[in-house]
C-alpha cells in the first residue's frame, strides 16, 4: 500500500557498470532499506497501519539511476552528492534532503606492495570510479596532503566491481572506492587499506538522499516520513553493534545488495566507524567545502549555490521513528 | 521513377530526422537533431572527435585483424578435417553466443586496463562468426573441383590455395562482413573497460558527466555513420570477380 496510491522508489545504484558506484552502497542503502522495511505493511489490520514509505529498487549503475531521476520515473534516490548538485544546477527539479552515510571510502593497495603512504604512489596508477565520484575528490585530497600536483599519479576510471581484479592483475597500483569493493579484496587477502576516510576525512559525504521537487510539493508528509526513517535508521545503525549485524543480514539479501553477508559485516565492523550513519544531517559548511573541492577537480565549471540543490526543511523537522528490526 | 528512387533514401532519412525532432520535444534526456549537430561541431572544434574515432578504429582494426588471422585458418581446418570439426565445434558453438560484456571482468584480469582488453573483446566478437562462416564455406566447396584438382596431382597447401580457399571465399567474405559489423557493434561495450578515448568511451563518459546526452547521441551517430561506411567497403569485396560467381547477380 502506498500513500495516495503512488509508490515512490528509493533507489540506489549498485554498480555493475560502474560509474561510480561507490558502493557504500550497502550500508548506506541499509539506511534506505531500513526505511522501506520500517514501513512494510503489517499483516492484518492490527497495529497502527504503517504507511509504506518507499519501494526499494536497485539499479545496476549510476548513469541508469541518474537517468531514471531525470526522467521523473523515480521520485527519490540515493545519488552521489556531485551528481545531485549537477542535476539541480542543470534545472532538473531535484533537492537533496538528507545524507545517506558518512565516510566509507577507502584507498586500497596490494598486500605486499611497497606503498605505505600516499607519497609512495607518485607516478603510479590509481583507479577511481569516475571523475565525477567523490572518491576522486578523496584521492585529490590525499594528493594535496602529500604535496602532489595534477598528473603526479595516473588516474584510471574503472567500475568499482572491477577494481579488485584490476589490482590483483597489476593493472593498477591502488584503487579508491566506496565500500564494499575495498573490503572485497581485503577479505580475499591480497590487498590492504592504505587510507580510510574514517581517519583522513571522517565527515566525508558520498551518497545523498535526493527527491524530485514535484513530490516535495505534492506530498511533503511522505517525504518527511522518508527522511525520518532514513535518519532514524542511521542513528539506529550507529547505536549498537548488534544493529549493524542485523542490518548487514537484511542488506545481504538478494533483493537488496545481493552481496555476501560476511562482506557487509566486515564493512560494518572493521572498524565500526568504517562507514557511519549516525549523523545524516545536511551541514552547509560541509557542502560548501565539498563544492569547492569539486570545482577544483573540474567536476563543475562554477560553484553551485547551496540553496539550488539543498532542502533543509525535512531534516529540521526530523522526528525519531522506531526501526522495528531485530 | 529514377529520380524518386534516388531521392528515396534521403526522404526516409529526412522523415526520420523529422520524427526525431518531434519526439525529442521538451525531453530532459533525449536531445533533438539540432543539439546533436551542435555537439558534433563542438567535438570537431575541440579536436576530440578525431581522437575518439582513431582510437576506436585502431582497436577494431587490431581486434578484427587478429580474428582474421586466426579465424580463417581455424575455420579452414575445421571445414576440411572432420576430426578437427568434431573436436572444436562444440566449444566454438558454446563460446559463440556469449556477449563480450560478460567477458569484461576476465579481460581486465588477463589484459589489464589498457588497449589490450577492448582489443581482446573485439577479437572475441568477430572471431566466432569468421570461424563459423569459413567452416561452412569449406564444407560448401564442391567435391568435383576437389576431385578434379587431385586428379591433376594438386594436394596439400597447394590444393588449399588453389581450390578450397577460392571455393570458400564467398562464405569467408560474408563472414568477414558480418564479423566486422559485430566488431564495430561491440566497440561501445568493449570501451567500457577503462580507457580514456574511443567512441564507446565518449558515450559512457558523457553519460557520467552531468546531462550531456547530446554527446551520447552524437557518439551514436558517428558510430552509425562509420559502420555504414565500413559496410559499404565490405560490400565492395563481394563484387570482386573472385567471388561473384557464388552470388550470381550483381549487387
Amino acid at each position: 500500500m502506498s500513500i495516495e496510491g503512488k509508490p515512490i522508489d528509493v533507489s540506489k545504484g549498485m554498480d555493475e557498470s560502474g560509474l561510480g558506484m561507490p558502493g557504500m552502497e550497502m550500508p548506506r542503502m541499509a539506511g534506505a532499506n531500513m526505511a522501506g522495511m520500517a514501513g512494510m505493511p503489517l499483516d492484518g489490520d492490527t497495529a497502527p497501519p504503517l504507511p509504506q514509505v518507499a519501494e526499494f529498487v536497485r539499479y545496476g549503475g549510476w548513469p541508469e539511476l541518474k537517468e531514471a531521476m531525470i526522467s521523473g520515473r523515480l521520485k527519490a534516490a540515493m545519488l552521489l552528492a556531485p551528481m545531485a548538485m549537477d542535476l539541480a544546477s542543470k534545472g532538473i527539479p531535484v533537492k537533496v534532503v538528507a545524507l545517506g552515510h558518512r565516510s566509507g571510502a577507502v584507498i586500497m593497495v596490494g598486500k605486499d606492495s611497497p606503498y605505505h603512504s600516499f607519497a609512495d604512489l607518485k607516478g603510479k596508477r590509481v583507479a577511481i570510479p569516475s571523475r565525477f565520484a567523490v572518491d576522486h575528490i578523496f584521492v585529490r585530497k590525499m594528493m594535496a596532503a602529500s604535496g602532489m600536483h595534477d598528473g603526479d599519479v595516473t588516474l584510471i576510471e574503472i567500475p568499482p566491481p572491477d577494481m579488485p581484479a584490476a589490482l590483483l592483475a597489476g593493472a593498477v597500483d591502488a584503487y579508491a572506492t566506496g565500500e564494499p569493493f575495498g573490503a572485497k579484496s581485503e577479505m580475499a587477502g591480497y590487498a590492504r587499506v592504505l587510507y580510510m576516510t574514517r581517519n583522513e576525512w571522517p565527515n566525508y559525504i558520498c551518497c545523498v538522499l535526493t527527491v524530485r521537487e514535484e513530490l516535495i510539493q505534492s506530498d511533503r508528509k511522505l517525504v518527511q516520513l522518508l527522511v525520518d526513517h532514513v535518519m532514524s535508521a542511521g542513528q539506529w545503525l550507529d547505536n549498537s553493534p548488534a544493529h549493524r549485524i542485523a542490518a548487514a543480514r537484511v542488506a545481504s539479501e538478494k533483493t537488496y545488495f545481493n552481496q555476501a553477508f560476511d562482506l557487509i559485516r566486515w564493512v560494518m565492523e572493521r572498524p565500526a566507524d568504517r562507514v557511519t550513519y549516525g549523523d545524516l544531517r545536511l551541514i552547509h559548511s560541509e557542502f560548501d567545502s565539498l563544492m569547492h573541492l569539486a570545482v577544483d577537480a573540474k567536476m563543475f565549471p562554477d560553484t553551485i549555490p547551496y540553496s539550488v540543490y539543498i532542502d533543509e526543511s525535512f531534516m529540521r523537522n526530523f522526528r525519531l521513528v522506531d526501526i522495528p528490526i531485530k | 521513377m529514377t529520380p524518386l528512387r534516388r531521392a528515396g533514401p534521403f526522404l526516409v532519412v529526412a522523415l526520420f530526422i523529422g520524427i526525431w525532432w518531434f519526439a525529442a520535444k521538451g525531453s530532459p534526456i533525449f536531445p533533438n537533431p539540432g543539439q546533436v549537430a551542435a555537439a558534433l561541431v563542438e567535438l570537431v572544434r575541440e579536436g576530440t572527435l578525431i581522437r575518439h574515432v582513431a582510437s576506436s578504429l585502431y582497436r577494431v582494426t587490431l581486434g578484427y585483424g587478429l580474428a582474421l588471422l586466426l579465424g580463417i585458418p581455424v575455420g579452414s581446418l575445421m571445414g576440411w578435417y572432420p576430426g578437427i570439426y568434431r573436436a572444436l565445434n562444440p566449444i566454438v558453438q558454446l563460446l559463440r553466443p556469449i556477449s563480450p560484456i560478460a567477458w569484461i571482468p576476465l579481460a581486465i584480469l588477463w589484459f589489464g586496463v589498457g588497449d589490450s582488453s577492448p582489443i581482446f573483446l573485439i577479437f572475441l566478437s568477430s572471431f566466432f562468426p569468421l570461424v563459423v562462416s569459413t567452416t561452412a564455406g569449406v564444407h560448401l566447396v564442391e567435391q568435383q573441383y576437389v576431385r578434379a584438382a587431385k586428379n591433376f596431382g594438386v594436394t596439400g597447401l597447394e590444393l588449399y590455395r588453389r581450390v578450397i580457399f577460392p571455393g570458400a571465399l564467398p562464405s569467408i567474405i560474408t563472414g568477414m562482413r558480418v564479423g566486422l559489423g559485430i566488431a564495430w557493434l561491440v566497440v561501445v561495450a568493449a570501451e567500457m573497460v577503462a580507457i580514456n578515448s574511443g567512441l564507446g568511451y565518449l558515450i559512457i563518459d558523457s553519460r557520467n558527466a552531468g546531462t550531456r546526452y547530446d554527446l551520447v547521441v552524437a557518439g551514436m551517430v558517428i558510430i552509425g555513420v562509420i559502420g555504414f561506411i565500413l559496410d559499404i567497403i565490405m560490400r565492395r569485396l563481394e563484387t570482386l570477380d573472385e567471388v561473384r560467381w557464388r552470388y550470381g547477380t550483381t549487387r
